[in-house]
């Protein structure tokens, strides 16, 4: 019989697709330290993110891929995650956050700080390390959907984040109470949202996820003039007022040129707490029809449901609050499908550069 | 949604930009002519949209220094008669490509 070796294996392998990023598992240089002994095959599969929405997939086509070898007993496979960086992260306290996504909305009150805060909960529940920026001070939610409302601490003057249910957190809004540190007076949200990027000690992030104020305007400028941010999801409602609005945004966004990551229809039906069944109250599907025609992802949809809100009013978002869930289950793939347009992004990114040519 | 993106930016010496677009279209700009089309608000009043700059005063051997990127959505010039306040989106900068086939 003929010896397994490395080759053999990575052919092997080079049959596995990335259906995302459309290439083989092999090309993207996701497989890593191939082990064989005997018939005994093992190596690691490195994914873009431990979000990974083909992550069983792409372990079991692995699997069956190497057990095809002729001589092949057994095989193990070990599944581990880094998540790539958007280039362009030049700040230095956000040297080591990797990707920065702005959640944003034609209009108030689609739920986008609901679900920026279940979002970045669900990545962290897959194993990433996740930030969360309040990004309106004039009515910042997001601490109280946290469940930590109050003031920040400064350490060698960079403001501590908080930490609740596995992620870090920022309110813009913190800087609109009382007692303000000296360094937060500016009264802009221009400066605010500047200094909530450079002045706050964010570490190491996977993903900080911006929850944009409604609506067009400084915030969004300030972002996209201080930082290279990886992309945007945009939320709305199934009316189509909110839809008519949201165009706005997203025009905006193309204006700017962010990437748009996707959109995600929220309130999109209500589920019968008595049988179960779908009911759909705006009438339902408008974002997605929306989301075909402007060739952009269509990221999913979240029911209207109350318990959504009761969790949220108690400080814990509902995907952490009610596990196993419908539910929670659905923002876990709607979280897992932003994490695979992030790295395809990142594989598509590049910089704006100017090259110097003298004559 | 395909972004429009610069393929490449090239700044050739002092006298005039270069972008190759994602489309592979090519626009060759020299700086006085984007100096003359300058959208900030010393050049062109913001309330009423009026041009202030008087185009024709523009030095036709007007230089640039440097052209630097802002977030992934524009340039700014500083240009050797000081002026630096524009902002070029890479929108406005493919409206004013001054190739035949654009103009
Ligand atoms: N899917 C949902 N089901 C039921 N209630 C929801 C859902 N999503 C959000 N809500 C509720 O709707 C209200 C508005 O949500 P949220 O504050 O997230 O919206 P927003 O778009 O961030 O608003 P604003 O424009 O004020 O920032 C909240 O009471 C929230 O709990
Ligand atoms: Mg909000
Ligand atoms: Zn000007
Ligand atoms: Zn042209």
């Amino acid at each position: 019989m003929a010896q397994i070796t490395k080759e053999i294996v990575l052919e092997a392998l080079s049959s596995v697709e990335d259906p995302d990023l459309h290439k083989d598992i092999v090309s993207l240089g996701f497989v890593q330290d191939i082990r064989i002994c005997e018939g005994n095959v093992a190596f690691e599969i490195h994914l873009t993110t431990p979000a990974c929405p083909v992550k069983e997939k792409l372990e079991s086509q692995s699997r069956q891929a190497v057990l095809a070898i002729p001589g092949v007993k057994e095989v193990a496979v070990t599944m581990k995650s880094e998540v790539k960086a958007h280039q362009g992260l030049d700040i230095s306290s956000l040297k080591r956050v990797k990707n920065i996504v702005a959640v944003g909305s034609g209009k108030g009150g689609v739920g986008k700080s609901t679900v920026s805060a279940n979002l970045a909960v669900a990545l962290s529940l897959e194993g990433a390390k996740v930030g969360l920026l309040d990004g309106d001070i004039y009515g910042p939610s997001i601490p109280i959907m946290m469940g930590k409302p109050g003031d920040t601490t400064l350490r060698e003057n960079l403001i501590q984040p908080k930490v609740a249910h596995g992620i870090k957190f920022m309110s813009m809004g913190f800087f609109a109470q009382g007692d303000q540190p000296l360094i937060w007076r500016g009264p802009m949200a221009h400066r605010a949202l500047e200094q909530s990027l450079a002045d706050v000690e964010w570490g190491e992030l996977d993903y900080l996820i911006v929850d944009l104020p409604p609506g067009t305007g400084d915030v969004h400028l300030t972002l996209v003039q201080t930082v290279s941010i990886t992309g945007a999801v945009i939320v709305s409602t199934p009316q189509d007022v909110g839809l008519m609005i949201s165009m706005k945004t997203l025009r905006m966004f193309q204006q700017t040129n962010v990437r748009l990551l996707g959109m995600i229809e929220n309130m999109s039906y209500h589920l019968c707490s008595h049988c179960g069944s779908k009911e759909e109250i705006f009438g339902h599907g408008g974002a997605k029809q929306a989301s075909a025609k402007l060739e952009i992802p269509f990221l999913g949809e979240i029911p209207l449901d109350i318990s959504i809100r009761i969790k949220a009013d108690e400080g814990v978002p509902a995907v952490i609050a009610l596990p196993g869930s419908p539910i929670a289950q659905n923002y876990r793939e709607i979280a897992k499908r932003v994490a695979a347009q992030v790295s395809i992004a990142n594989f598509s990114a590049q910089k704006l550069e100017v090259v110097e040519e003298s004559k | 949604m395909t972004l429009l993106l610069p393929k490449e930016i090239r700044k050739i010496g002092t006298t005039d930009l270069k972008i190759t677009w994602n489309d592979l279209h090519q626009s060759l700009y020299p700086f006085p002519y984007l100096r003359q089309n300058c959208r900030c608000a010393f050049c062109i009043d913001e309330r009423s949209g009026k041009q202030i700059l008087i185009k024709d005063n523009v030095n036709p051997n007007l230089e640039a220094f440097k052209v630097t990127p802002v977030g992934q959505y524009a340039l700014r010039i500083d240009f050797s008669d000081g002026h630096n306040t524009g902002l070029y989106t890479l929108q406005h900068l493919r409206q004013l490509c001054p190739c035949k086939e654009c103009s």
